[in-house]
């Protein structure tokens, strides 16, 4: 009856979860302990069992059986039987065995239990997690919250890696780039901000990190990665909260991300030596057309351009006799995507000391991975040295020591979609028949690069050659965390940390090989130089005073308040030059052209006190409520939502959650099939403070005047009522162990609301402002994640078990404060409005390529007089130009004949239905076979790189679909003809671009052999090698689904030609002294 | 806990059925990057042709002229095909003509019928050819599209009931046509080579070959007759026509013989003769424009009455109005009045004595004076015996009766009190018909101009010159001394003179 009690709730509408949630929730919880107390009169003193192996199903002694709690604890005998004192029937047994998982076994009012254990290869399903109050049970968790840990047989580079491959269904996790450590968008639980940050709150180890979302890079295609600061062998556990993280506030709206890293544990030293050396395959590309079909296509381009046929039969391209001069430059047959990719190279070593004694513990690491990147001419490097101590001064008073150093080099090229600078575009749009090398006048071939070809497109192999593009990165943090016990059940802790994180950027791109380009406002350039240096100093400390106490065998009560306080200024400095005269003054001087100069300054101080209560009854029951009230100098003083307290603004942010282990009722007794199952709900309100800096004041900006003088104008207006976006959002989960532990399920489902989203809005015209920023309207989420693991097969030398991780979400703007609006994305558009998803592509649909002119005549029909006519579209000079035969044939959706901006329609959606993991791992003995699938099932890609590569409108190199462009009548095609400058347009934003970027990844292959050793020195030695990317089942025609063009809302699902993930191999061994 | 199962079994479902979807993902890649559009050959163009049973002929005849070869290359092309009826009775072994006519078919670029509008294709012997439609059908140069847009791999094929007959151009006409061999021995004979520097020395300086680049008068200076793209309308005298313009222009260009005699008046006729025989443009009879001005700069007034006596010659840029007559009247074509502007007169040519000269602007004056501008000349002694004189060499006559007028310019142009008038003398120097230098032959005396108004004053009526001066520009032998003959006691005349200018005009 409980049980279907339960069910029932879950079939509440979505707007009484929403908004009565918790009262209902408290009284129901009330009642049902009053019922168990009752239940608890009739306990049983003491009962019996037996422990087996559950493959071979023998006995298993020294077995460790304690009743949770209760402080009562046996081991089972040669026989595996047991006896134990219980005191209440619904007490629970934590079983623990060498060898074997732990479990949790229910009493449920039996007399007696049959125990069989798994071997501890298999998932720990009980293991401890790392969640908001700390380390805790897994069994007794009841915000949804999941930990990974152990990584060490892994070619990633960074944490993001991790989740992709491990929490796919828990955070959507999407690589920006096939270069190592590019790291990946993160959006846990759907979208929650359009404008703001999007990215979850990182914290490692109790400190919050600035995660540099909206940071940009003078290198294109480059993006700014914070976790690959950390080396994976250093990290101990990455948790994924994604719920009832109010005591973050106003900062975990779009869920938190905890890090921890290794700290020592035992005084035994121990010294470990991870060593991987693998390769990166080059990336592919997509079918280009060959230097004949480009010959066809580029004598097309010169044909609508306007040039003679006379003028083209001059050019180079066109002589087909081989005793002329210039012959031998246009007949070559390069494959420039091999010109410019190489097989790439990773190695990473790592070392580890962990010991102490009983006065200090401590772990100390250094790392070193080196990667030499599939682009030529780039690659990286990064030192880590990490020492985490933990002295303990007096029996009260502990002092924790972080410290932590980063380097990273990166040699870097351009990236993506740009005929200019970046050599890996260059490479798809230059003609395989000319050759990246000079001939002489008299045919020749030389050694030297040729420069520009008679296209006007640049040679890559120079533009590799001569760039000078590097990034350096510094992060260096020392942290104190002072624990101080006042007694036994009241402590007071800090974590302090200085953090400075420095970055320093060049690039130069050279004349010599990039065509002449036209600057808007300036002229044209040449080469160019730039450089930025960006410094992020944040000094963070929370302190928290923790009271927790066991009232009795049944009640346990754990509160805290904690201060938090966070002082974060980012400095950036930025300079652009231009036409320095020649490839050899690299070097910014204010002498060139165009001088441009910028910068950030940026100080963000924010504070938050929150306070957390934790209550549960005899381990079945449990509720968490927590607030916190933050202030932040990016709110206005005069916020809606909040309240003002000595002039500043401050924000509520509670939350309460509540646990039900409904398996340890004796009503569950009949049920044997479910070994383990709990209830979640929760409901909390937490914030999102990714404003920009000082938009709630009024402020002044620095314009040049005339290149000759600065001055300054009003900048911003003040905004006193900004402030943070709000989500409140509501979870129920589902958590089960099945057929004696065979299967473990988790469900959750989530609703969230986004209040006061952060928008930008026009100013009155008068003020010549421009547009302001303003909070209104609102965004949900709905949605569901699923994780089950299954052990398949137990054998005695053979084990298998697999596991599904799915995720869904369906997101929706519910108001808009000015309505509609489109961003503009690489020259796509991204809708928000009601009713849509956010991200949605806003564009026209088509319906093919009209075949005849017959057909493009008849397109459109007018109602009025039932006479049918060309469709049209209005040029720049106001005339009507008719889509004829061999043009894209445009969707109307305002029926009157006019192809116009009244006919664009949601064309696509990046966002997935489902994505997630699915795992497998085998052991046969010491060899484990672990594998990984990703996928994505019904997300959209705006594909951009296919859409300039089969725009049809210049002299770029196509893909090879672009031999089958129209070129005459009654041709039945999916490609239009090809114009120069594409006069109708038909290569606009339209659903040619938008595909179905589903997709099924074989992302992980790794086989690991742990070598039986018998040294007194050697405690371990593991040999692993290991595969990614193997196989990719999709019917995207880009080079990889998995695209992500930028951080933010309005960059999803965006292809921007950036290299793709490639397969990549590496062997690796694991040495533990 | 049904639900979580069925939860799962649904989405395990959804995966699986995904996954086996994304499986076809070969094919869709397949299909999209390499499938063929339907309706499209992969033959090449030259290979589609053979291919044709009705277009043997031309096939032949691009065997014949190498463009096989060409049609098979990766260029993109349009071919007119004629069919071999179109072709019947066709001289193949007329190889000049079947290349002209092969290259006359073909056209740089890709031309579907959609572009049919009255488009003008440039083919690849530099033909322009309309490229027409009714609405139904196409034609090319009037020609009727049987088979249209047959899309190969290197272009497209329209088959075509009919063939273009090769056109010649206005330069290849002057050049080659018949019955005109006067004026084509003329245009051979201003042929000039130079050598091309660009073609002839490669980057380093060094001598790889002698380009000779070849120069005529005809396409400098009168017209690109050889562009396709420039249009004209021509009036060729035939050889009869080209003798009578010589006689009638000749007299007019009497020259010394010391300074080239017979030869040169020849050589300066032809030039007169040809100098207006072009307009650029296209013109019928009746033109519609009631002027038209030649390439040579000179304006006709009744442009029908140069082209209605010839022989209307089409041609791929152009009309020639082939002439057995010379239709021109000398006062509209080398007979021109000669004008010399005071304030032109070059100050190297120019002589004056005691008198210092100044130009003067005479804007906002209300005054006629032409070209705006006038000299003044002061005089720079007050001696009573001193002789004040201007005089100017006047260029350009030729060997015909002119009046000759002096323009003066009244005092009050600049002081409105001063009504005095100039009292001049003429005198002119010319070469008398015995051929001998006639020097400041006093031609007029005192005359007296008008003290408030712009004077022209004839100075010499029908005055026969025996030679031309054309050929001395910079040693006139044609001068007119304008000499100020009031005496410094004379206070009523103003000893400061302003002269507008020389005026030569032919007696008809």
């Amino acid at each position: 009856m409980n049980m279907k009690k339960d069910i029932n709730i879950t079939r509440v509408n979505r707007e009484q979860i929403c908004f009565r949630p918790i009262k209902s929730l408290l009284v129901m919880l009330l009642l049902l302990i009053t019922v168990s107390a009752a239940a608890s009169v009739t306990a049983t003193d003491s009962i019996t069992g037996v422990v087996r192996d559950a493959k071979t199903k023998q006995p298993v002694n020294a077995v460790r059986i304690s009743v949770i709690n209760k402080n009562k604890m046996v081991v089972t005998d040669e026989n595996g039987a047991f006896t134990i004192a219980v005191t209440s029937p619904k007490d629970v047994l934590l079983v623990e065995a060498y060898d074997y998982n732990v479990v949790e076994v229910p009493v449920r009012g039996k007399a007696h239990l049959t125990i069989d254990l798994y071997s501890d290869v298999f998932g720990d399903y009980f293991k401890n997690v790392n969640g908001i109050g700390g380390v805790n049970s897994n069994s007794r968790q009841i915000n949804s919250v999941k930990t990974v840990s152990n990584f060490s047989d892994n070619q990633a580079l960074a944490a993001d890696e991790i989740l992709q491959g491990v929490l796919g269904g828990d955070v959507r996790s999407v690589s920006r780039s096939g270069i190592s450590g590019m790291g990946s968008s993160l959006f846990i639980r759907g979208i929650n901000s359009l404008n703001a940050n999007a990215q979850p709150l990182f914290v490692v180890d109790g400190v919050l990190w600035n995660n540099l979302y909206d940071i940009t890079s003078v290198h294109e295609g480059f993006f700014s990665n914070t976790l690959e600061y950390i080396d994976i062998n250093d990290i101990e556990t990455i948790s994924v909260i994604k719920d009832g993280a109010s005591i973050y506030g106003s900062k975990a709206a779009n869920g938190v991300i905890l890090i921890r890293t290794k700290r020592g544990k035992d005084p035994v030293t121990k010294i470990s030596l991870n060593v991987m050396q693998g390769f990166v395959t080059e990336p592919s590309s997509v079918p280009m057309m060959d230097g004949e079909a480009y010959r066809l296509y580029a004598a097309d381009m010169f044909g609508s351009a306007g040039v003679s046929g006379a003028g083209v039969a001059e050019l180079g391209f066109t002589q087909t006799d081989p005793s002329n001069a210039v012959y031998n430059t246009y007949h070559n047959n390069t494959d420039w995507n091999d010109e410019v990719y190489q097989t790439g190279r990773n190695s990473h070593y790592m070392i580890d000391v962990t010991g102490g004694d009983d006065k200090a513990m401590y772990y100390f690491s250094l790392g070193y991975a080196d990667n030499e990147s599939v682009i030529k001419e780039t690659g990286m490097n990064r030192l880590n040295i990490r020492l985490n101590a933990d002295l303990y001064l007096t029996r009260e008073f502990d002092l924790g020591l972080n410290v932590g150093f980063s380097r990273i080099e990166r040699d870097l090229q351009d990236d993506g979609v740009n005929s200019y600078s970046s050599p890996t575009w260059l490479a798809k749009i230059k003609s395989p028949f000319l050759s990246p090398f000079l001939f002489t006048s008299t045919g020749e071939i030389t050694p030297d690069y040729d420069d520009t070809d008679e296209f006007g497109i640049g040679n890559p192999m120079l533009v590799l050659s001569n760039s000078l593009n590097s990034l350096k990165k510094y992060r260096f943090n020392i942290g104190l965390a002072p624990v101080y016990r006042i007694s036994p059940v009241l402590t007071v802790s800090s974590q302090f940390d200085y953090s400075l994180h420095k970055t320093i950027e060049r690039r130069f791109v050279p004349m010599d090989g990039t065509a002449t380009r036209y600057l808007d406002g300036y002229g044209y350039v040449e080469n160019e130089i730039n450089s930025q240096v960006m410094r992020n100093t944040a000094v963070f400390d929370e302190t928290r005073l923790t009271y927790e106490k066991r009232l009795d065998k049944l009640n346990h009560i754990k509160a805290l308040y904690g201060f938090r306080y966070l002082n974060n200024y980012y400095e950036s400095d930025y300079a652009v030059e231009y036409n320095t005269g020649s490839d050899n003054n690299t070097t910014i001087t204010g002498d060139y052209d165009y001088l441009q100069v910028d910068g950030i300054n940026d100080q963000t101080r924010s504070l938050s006190n929150f306070l957390q209560a934790d209550y549960d009854f005899d381990n079945r029951y449990f509720v968490s409520a927590a607030v916190s009230v933050d202030g932040s100098s990016r709110f206005g003083t005069e916020t809606e939502s909040g309240f003002s307290l000595f002039g500043h603004s401050y924000g509520v942010f509670p939350s309460i959650n509540a646990g039900w282990i409904v398996s340890s009722e004796t009503f569950m007794k009949s049920l044997d099939f479910i070994d383990f199952c709990k209830l979640r709900a929760g409901y909390g309100i937490t914030g999102n403070d990714g404003i920009q800096d000082y938009e709630n004041m009024t402020y002044f900006s620095i314009v040049r005047f005339m290149s000759e003088a600065n001055g300054l104008i009003i900048g911003n207006i003040a905004n006193e009522q900004l402030q943070w976006e709000t989500t409140g959002k509501v979870n129920l989960g589902l958590d089960m162990g099945l057929f004696n532990e065979v299967a473990t399920v988790s469900f959750d489902v989530f609703s969230s609301q986004t209040n006061d989203l952060l928008t930008l809005r026009d100013a009155p015209l008068i003020s010549g402002l421009g547009q302001y920023w303003c909070n209104g309207g609102t965004m949900t989420n709905k949605g569901y994640e699923l994780s089950a693991d299954a052990k398949v097969l137990n054998l005695n030398h053979l084990k298998w078990e697999v596991g599904i991780n799915v995720g869904h979400y369906k997101n929706e703007v519910t108001a808009l404060p000015d309505g509609s609006y489109t961003t503009s994305v690489y020259d796509g558009e991204v809708l928000t409005a009601v009713g849509e998803s956010a991200g949605s592509f806003y564009g026209y649909k088509t319906n093919g390529v009209f075949s005849t002119d017959a057909e493009a005549a008849a397109a459109y029909t007018d109602p009025a007089t039932g006479t049918s006519t060309y469709l049209l579209m209005e040029t720049e000079d106001g005339e009507y130009e008719k889509f004829s035969a061999g043009d894209m044939q445009f969707e109307e959706v305002v029926v009157d004949g006019i192809i116009d901006e009244k006919d664009k329609q949601v064309i696509g959606d990046p966002n997935p239905d489902f994505y997630g993991t699915i795992s497998s791992r085998i052991f046969v003995d010491r060899l484990s076979l672990s594998t990984i699938f990703t996928y994505s099932i019904g997300n959209d890609i705006y594909n951009y790189s296919r859409s300039q590569l089969e725009a049809g409108e210049d002299f770029s190199n196509q893909t090879s679909a672009m031999e089958n462009r129209w070129t005459g009548e009654g041709q039945t095609t999916t490609i239009p003809r090809a114009v120069y400058g594409d006069p109708m347009g038909n290569a606009r934003f339209s659903d040619r671009w938008i595909e179905d970027g589903s997709y099924l990844r074989l992302k992980t292959v790794a086989l690991s052999y742990d070598i039986p050793l018998k040294s007194t020195y050697i405690h371990g030695f593991t040999v692993w090698v290991s595969a990614n990317n193997l196989m990719t089942l999709t019917n995207y025609l880009g080079l990889d689904p998995e695209v992500s063009a930028g951080n933010s809302v309005y960059y999803q699902g965006i292809d921007a030609g950036l290299v793709p993930a490639t397969r990549s191999y590496a062997f690796g061994f694991k040495f533990n002294l | 806990m049904k639900r979580a199962l069925s939860g799962h079994g649904s989405t395990s479902i959804i995966i699986l059925v995904a996954a086996l979807s994304l499986v076809s993902c070969t094919e869709q890649w397949d299909e999209h990057y390499y499938k063929q559009a339907a309706g499209k050959s992969e033959l090449s163009l030259f290979e589609f042709i053979e291919s044709q049973s009705d277009l043997t002929i031309f096939t032949s005849m691009l065997q014949q002229t190498g463009y096989d070869t060409v049609l098979n290359k990766s260029q993109v092309y349009t071919v007119w095909a004629p069919t071999n009826e179109a072709l019947q009775g066709f001289d193949l072994l007329d190889s000049a003509n079947v290349l002209k006519i092969v290259t006359g078919h073909i056209a740089w670029f890709s031309y579907p019928v959609r572009e049919a509008q009255e488009k003008t294709i440039i083919m690849l012997n530099n033909k322009r050819i309309f490229f027409t439609t009714d609405g139904t059908n196409h034609y090319f140069d009037g020609k009727l599209i049987l088979r249209q847009d047959q899309a190969v791999r290197n272009g497209l094929v329209h088959v075509l009931d009919g063939y273009v007959p090769y056109r010649s151009n206005i330069w290849e006409y002057l050049l080659q046509a018949s019955g005109i061999d006067s004026l084509q021995t003329y245009i051979n004979s201003l042929f000039s080579y130079e050598l091309d520097g660009e073609a002839s020395f490669d980057e380093n300086g060094m001598l790889i070959d002698s380009v000779l680049e070849s120069t005529n008068y005809f396409l400098t200076n009168l017209g690109a007759f050889d562009n396709e793209d420039s249009v004209y309308t021509c009036v060729i005298p035939d050889n009869e026509g080209w003798n009578e313009g010589l006689a009638r222009i000749s007299p007019y260009f009497n020259i010394l013989e010391s300074e080239g005699g017979a030869a040169v008046q020849t050589a300066y006729s032809k030039l007169y003769l040809v100098n207006n025989l072009f307009f650029s443009g296209r013109y019928k009879v009746p033109v519609s424009s009631e002027t038209l001005t030649s390439t040579g700069g000179m304006t006709f007034t009744n442009p029908d009455t140069l082209f209605s006596g010839g022989e209307l010659i089409e041609l791929s840029n152009g009309y020639v109005y082939k002439t057995s007559s010379f239709p021109y009247l000398a006062a509209e074509s080398w007979l021109k009045e000669v004008r010399v502007e005071a304030e032109d007169s070059q100050d190297n040519f120019r002589l004056t004595n005691n008198y210092k000269v100044n130009t003067t602007s005479s804007v906002g004056t209300g005054y006629d004076v032409s070209g705006g501008y006038y000299i003044t000349a002061v005089p720079t002694s007050s001696s009573a015996t001193s002789k004040l004189f201007v005089r100017f060499p006047i260029t350009s006559v030729l060997s015909t009766k002119y009046n000759i007028y002096v323009v003066f310019v009244p005092s009050c142009i600049i002081d409105k009190t001063d009504k005095r008038p100039y009292k001049v003398n003429f005198y002119l120097s010319y070469i008398d018909e015995k051929g001998e230098s006639v020097s400041d032959s006093k031609i007029v005396s005192n005359a007296i101009t008008d003290s408030t108004s712009m004077t022209k004053m004839l100075v010499a009526e029908n005055f026969q010159f025996s030679y031309c001066n054309i050929n001395t520009p910079q040693n006139s032998t044609v001068n007119i001394r304008v000499e100020n003959a009031a005496t410094v006691k004379a206070t009523e005349y103003n000893r400061t003179i302003r002269i507008d200018c020389i005026i030569l005009e032919p007696v008809q």
